[in-house]
């Protein structure tokens, strides 16, 4: 129910060309943290409207960010410091209201729809949610999980995946290339660290603006706005979007949908972005060629439209989309035939009462289109935001309806260019491939693959690494086994015995008790566990493995353990720090440089493993000590399994052995347990005893 | 087939007129010579002005054995008439910028044009050209005809099956049992002679109100009224009173396996029209159960482990009466019979123990914000006021619902709630295709 009141009281989604000219904003001002707010006056309902704008979108993403501006905006009214996600919601609902967070390619929009009595309280609520989110950790899982099916389910339509290529081939190495709801994996990939990174850096108040409209006064609603937003502080981090490469000739992807019958095509070319000079004629082109009622891809009749063209700009760059579907066997023909018409209408422009009809069409639908409140506000947004000045909704329709037929046909000359086109086909490849290739070269793809690259986490790397990341890769792991005490000295280790207090947390409670662990070469590890009256021992003795648990003066319970418990012991024997680098110095590992990541409170070096045996594990480097601050466990990717990582702190020397006295461990970034080392010893001379199984002679298997 | 958003109340709600709590939207009734009711709503900071024609022709005048007659007519209002050629409607109301629609629904089917102020004549010119001047051809019917199971494929939502269902279950021996769009075996029958038939007697000025919205002057349109609408002559046949349906006495089952996801649980009950002093603490007692994270049915159905992944409820509402249901989507792995238990406990709790204050308060704040959010446009406040008019014959509704919303105590909504017991409840379960296998009668999943 949240959802369909907030789509139906929230209207800024899209800021469209055409939208709500006429009242301008009663007030415009701009507060001292830089925050620009206007305020719209019209007393015929008692009902308000507010809205944030900040430039948020997805283009603002960097690299490993892929899908944050969609997941944090979800998460602004799931929980913010003074409120959990439960209580933000009622106390939007106890006054009837709705608090709506959204992101597109250029910017984030938060919206808050009330009663206009309840201003101040509304007011509040939208600071709230835009200015102080924690993204709790429960809350950003479900968001994860539940953006990433909408993410899935999107690619069962071929309309939607045809739109997301044809921006990520248009817009090659660009930001707009990256579809504005992320990946499957940008999104589930991202940490909490992430997101509120990303919050932190984008969502500040000195390029931001806001909106209050409905039937309130200017002064007093201007008065609540400084009152509510006036402590926000900060400024957003600004990057340059790199300029969009002028397409090099005609570009064709197939999007293989195996088995398909019919196909979903597009045909883009690049036009100039939003509030351009040339955007009016543009919305008048577009409309005569595809967009409007009675237009040549339409056909006459404008009951059913079989092909279609949709101007889609941002503040960067912007393009022309012609689309239709077609069974294969006239996806070639309906691809020439739009090509076709893009030519047509460089060639024999509209004649001077067309275009005059339809710039009286979208010179007088203008005002019509956006009524609501929350329209005219988005209106004036999308002025401000790309600088067109306050008055740019009051001479939409005027300037629309001032386009002249030669202006139509210039930019008709200059940007239909149907050999400069990018085609994206969304269909059976191996029917369509062929046909295809005699226009230009095709590249296919999977339809399970993103449109456009990835930003894969350093972490989560596991294509093969070129002659370069694996010399960089040993290089940097071969400091770290030096800073450690040297090769030599790691290998003397025979054995090793490290006592530790251990603290686990689970649901935000934690639990403290004693842990020892104890290795031998070859392959033998003890670790015994104590958690008040509850011990437990897991053991591993070369091939065979072993768990026994004592509860208070109950009879000992001693098991085996099945193959997958004595795989999980053998990785644990071999993720401490000596095992981890001699593993890491091993001339038959495969090790290989991933980049540097945020890690703990710093950058550091990643470098992956995969041992002899096949085993992977991701090493975490301080550049500047070479020391070895974490290691992780992972799938190469968050769809595959949790990545379970170990922080290690507070190192000191043992013997000359560089020792972590401190560690903790996370799954999927969340803490559960941590370590305060109290001693270690190593070559103690550990009795093999220790390690051989207290199984009875008929062991239960048990599965772990 | 009408579209629906948000509650049913708040639709209902947009069915009014004048309110004096929005002193913004005063309406003026009058009736031309010719029966013609015209309803003029101005307002002079609008952008556009809204011509609506709501005729007295909804899917309960279809003829028996011919369902889907008055749905034919939301197309084939657009297919030409005297003056203006098939198609024709569409491009003209377009090309000044503006936007033109139709729906049918039980008890009425309306038609619609949204204009800039300077454009309102061409309103009136098609509208009263199609009111007696409709071009019916076998053409145009045939192809409208072939087009109705592609749309109503393109609505259809689990909510709307399971509606049809509980209104065939609610209202055995009225029309409201039967789908809009008509059963799928008649609409093949329907013949030419059949929808000229039913233009004659359901299109016409006598059963016709116009209601004209937002920027206009009121004796301009006056002056066009007359001008267009007041020469014109029909609608003047009366129709067979219909029957009324006898008191239920136990509960009554369906059970479908068709295209839904999850198991659906729809329970519905049969309930006044919206003019009854109840239909206002009923619709409250919907939103309250329903309509928020922390709502009584969604705490209790959709808690931890949950027995539901969504919990919906409205009031669905007609001339002659109203079905108010509640649509349980079910956990995979949660006991139907614990689903029922739950929600009829949780229902029958109502009956002896008054609503949280808090819980009342949000229902009617959402229930307002709605509404007059709602009423932004000149569309959406034609909506409201036509609807109100054709449904309760009022075009000023809007404020007794708001007075009503407002003065609705835990009292009320006690008292109302003694109305959803299980005996009377009528229970539609949908259920995926694959779980069971084919098969529907009553009965239980």
């Amino acid at each position: 129910m949240r959802r369909a009141r907030a789509a139906l009281l929230c209207t800024l989604g899209a800021l469209s060309m055409a939208g709500a000219a006429h009242a301008a904003p009663a007030l415009v001002r701009t507060l001292d943290n830089g925050l620009q707010v206007a305020v719209f006056s019209d007393h015929r309902l008692p009902i308000v409207q507010i809205q944030v704008l900040v430039p948020a979108g997805s283009a603002s993403e960097q690299p490993l960010e892929a899908g944050a501006a969609t997941v944090t905006a979800a998460l602004l009214t799931r929980g913010t410091a003074s409120r959990s996600a439960t209580q933000f919601e009622h106390d939007v609902e106890a006054i009837g209201g709705s608090v709506l967070g959204d992101a597109a390619r250029d910017y984030a929009t938060v919206s808050g729809a009330f009663r206009s009595t309840d201003l101040e309280r509304g007011l509040e609520l939208v600071a709230d949610a835009v200015i102080d989110p924690i993204f709790d950790d429960g809350e950003l899982d479900a968001a994860r999980r539940e953006l990433a099916r909408r993410v899935i389910q999107s690619r069962t339509r071929p309309d939607v995946v045809a739109d997301e290529h044809v921006w990520a081939v248009a817009m090659k190495d660009h930001p707009y290339a990256a579809p504005p709801d992320g990946t499957v994996d940008g999104i589930i990939g991202l940490s909490r660290a992430r997101v509120t990174a990303f919050h932190r850096a984008q969502y500040r108040p000195d390029h931001a603006l806001v909106t209050v409209a409905g039937d309130v006064d200017p002064e007093q609603a201007m008065t609540a706005v400084e009152e509510a937003f006036g402590s926000w502080a900060g400024h957003a981090r600004s990057a340059a979007a790199p300029p969009v490469a002028k397409p090099p000739g005609l570009r064709i992807r197939i999007v293989d949908a195996p088995g398909s019958p019919e196909a979903e095509i597009r045909v883009a070319i690049p036009v100039p972005p939003r509030g351009s000079d040339e955007s009016m004629a543009l919305a008048v082109a577009n409309d005569l060629l595809g967009g409007g009622v009675g237009s040549r891809l339409g056909g006459d009749a404008g009951r059913v439209l079989k092909a279609y063209s949709q101007l889609q700009q941002q503040r960067e760059a912007g393009l022309l989309i012609l689309g239709t579907s077609a069974r294969n066997d006239s996806v070639a023909a309906a691809v020439d035939r739009l090509r076709n018409e893009l030519a047509r209408f460089a060639s024999s422009p509209p004649t001077a009462p067309e275009v005059e009809r339809a710039r009286r069409v979208l010179g007088r639908s203008y005002p019509l289109r956006n009524e609501t409140l929350g329209a005219q506000e988005a209106q004036w947004l999308t002025g401000a935001f790309l600088g067109l000045g306050n008055d740019y909704p009051d001479h939409f329709s005027e300037r629309v309806e001032a386009v002249t037929p030669d202006q139509v046909r210039d930019v008709a000359r200059r940007y239909f260019d149907p050999e400069r086109a990018t085609i994206v086909v969304v269909g059976a490849a191996d029917a369509l491939k062929s046909t295809l290739e005699k226009r230009a070269a095709v590249e296919v793809v999977s339809i399970q693959d993103p449109p456009a690259p990835v930003a894969i986490a350093p972490a989560f790397r596991m294509d093969p690494p070129d002659e370069a990341s694996a010399r960089q890769g040993r290089k940097v792991a071969l400091e770290a086994v030096a800073v450690h005490g040297g090769l030599t000295k790691l290998k003397s280790i025979k054995d090793s015995q490290v006592e530790a207090e251990i603290t686990l947390y689970h649901s935000g409670q934690s639990v403290v008790g004693k842990q020892t662990e104890l290795r031998r070469e070859p392959g033998q590890l003890r670790s015994q566990t104590e958690f008040m009256q509850l011990e437990t021992v897991q053991a591993l003795h070369g091939d065979t493995a072993w768990t026994q648990v004592k509860a208070g003066s109950q009879r000992d319970s001693t098991m085996a353990e099945g193959p997958e418990g004595v795989a999980a012991m053998k990785r644990t024997f071999g993720g401490d720090l000596p095992h981890l680098l001699r593993t890491a110095a091993d001339p038959r590992s495969r090790v290989a440089y991933r980049g540097q990541d945020d890690v703990g409170a710093g950058r550091a070096d990643v470098i992956e493993v995969v041992s002899a045996d096949s085993v992977r594990w991701v090493l975490f480097i301080d550049p500047q000590t070479h020391r070895l601050v974490g290691a992780e466990d992972n799938q190469g990717s968050p769809l595959r399994g949790v990545a379970l990582r170990r922080m290690f702190g507070e190192q000191r020397l043992v013997q000359g052995v560089l020792w972590p006295f401190a560690e903790e461990r996370q799954v999927d970034g969340e803490r559960t347990l941590t370590l305060k080392v109290s001693r270690v010893q190593f070559n103690l001379g550990i009795d093999p005893v220790m390690f051989e199984s207290l199984v009875p002679t008929k062991p239960t298997h048990r599965r772990r | 087939m009408m579209r629906r958003a948000g509650t049913w109340l708040a639709v209902a709600m947009l069915c009014a007129g004048p309110a004096r709590a929005l002193d913004a939207l005063h309406t003026e009734t009058v009736t031309l010579k010719n029966g013609l009711q015209l309803v003029l709503a101005p307002d002079a900071q609008a952008h556009s002005v809204d011509v609506a024609v709501w005729y007295d022709a909804g899917s309960r005048y279809d003829p028996r054995g011919h369902s889907g007659v008055a749905h034919l007519f939301e197309h084939l209002m657009f297919r030409g008439s005297s003056h203006f050629g098939s198609d024709e409607h569409t491009r003209l109301v377009r090309n000044e910028g503006g936007s033109s629609g139709a729906y049918a629904a039980h008890d009425f089917t309306a038609f619609y044009e949204t204009l800039p102020p300077d454009a309102l004549e061409l309103a009136f010119r098609l509208e009263s050209d199609r009111m007696t001047g409709l071009a019916l051809t076998q053409k145009a019917l045939d192809e409208e005809r072939a087009r109705v199971p592609g749309e109503r494929e393109a609505r259809v939502t689990p909510i709307m099956l399971g509606l049809e269902r509980a209104y065939a279950l609610a209202y055995p021996d009225h029309p409201y049992g039967l789908p809009v769009f008509g059963r799928p075996g008649d609409l093949a029958g329907i013949t030419l002679k059949d929808c000229r038939d039913f233009y004659q007697a359901r299109f016409g000025p006598g059963h016709a109100v116009v209601t004209v919205v937002g920027k206009f002057e009121r004796e301009g349109a006056l002056a066009l009224a007359k001008k267009y609408f007041e020469p014109l002559r029909g609608g003047t046949a009366k129709a067979a009173a219909l029957p009324s349906e006898r008191p239920q006495t136990s509960q009554r089952h369906a059970l479908d396996h068709t295209e839904v996801p999850l198991r659906v649980m729809m329970a519905a009950w049969r309930m006044p029209p919206r003019s009854h002093p109840d239909w206002v603490p009923l619709s409250l007692l919907v939103n309250l159960l329903t309509h928020a994270d922390d709502a009584p049915l969604q705490q209790r159905l959709m808690g931890n482990p949950p027995l539901c992944v969504s919990v919906q409820g409205d009031v669905d509402s007609r001339r002659e009466g109203s079905l108010l249901y509640l649509a349980l989507a079910l956990a995979p792995n949660a006991d139907s019979a614990q689903v029922e238990r739950t929600l009829f406990g949780e229902l029958d709790r109502l009956t002896h123990e008054a609503v949280d204050p808090g819980d009342l308060e949000r229902a009617k704040r959402q229930t307002e914000t709605t509404v007059l959010f709602g009423i932004q446009t000149t569309r959406g406040r034609a909506q409201a006021l036509g609807s109100g008019l054709v449904l309760a014959g009022s075009a000023d509704d809007l404020d007794r619902l708001l007075d009503q919303v407002r003065a609705a105590t835990a009292a009320d909504l006690q008292r109302v709630a003694a109305q959803l017991s299980a005996e009377r409840c009528d229970l539609v379960w949908l259920l995926p295709p694959v779980i069971n296998g084919p098969g529907s009668s009553g009965g239980r999943p």
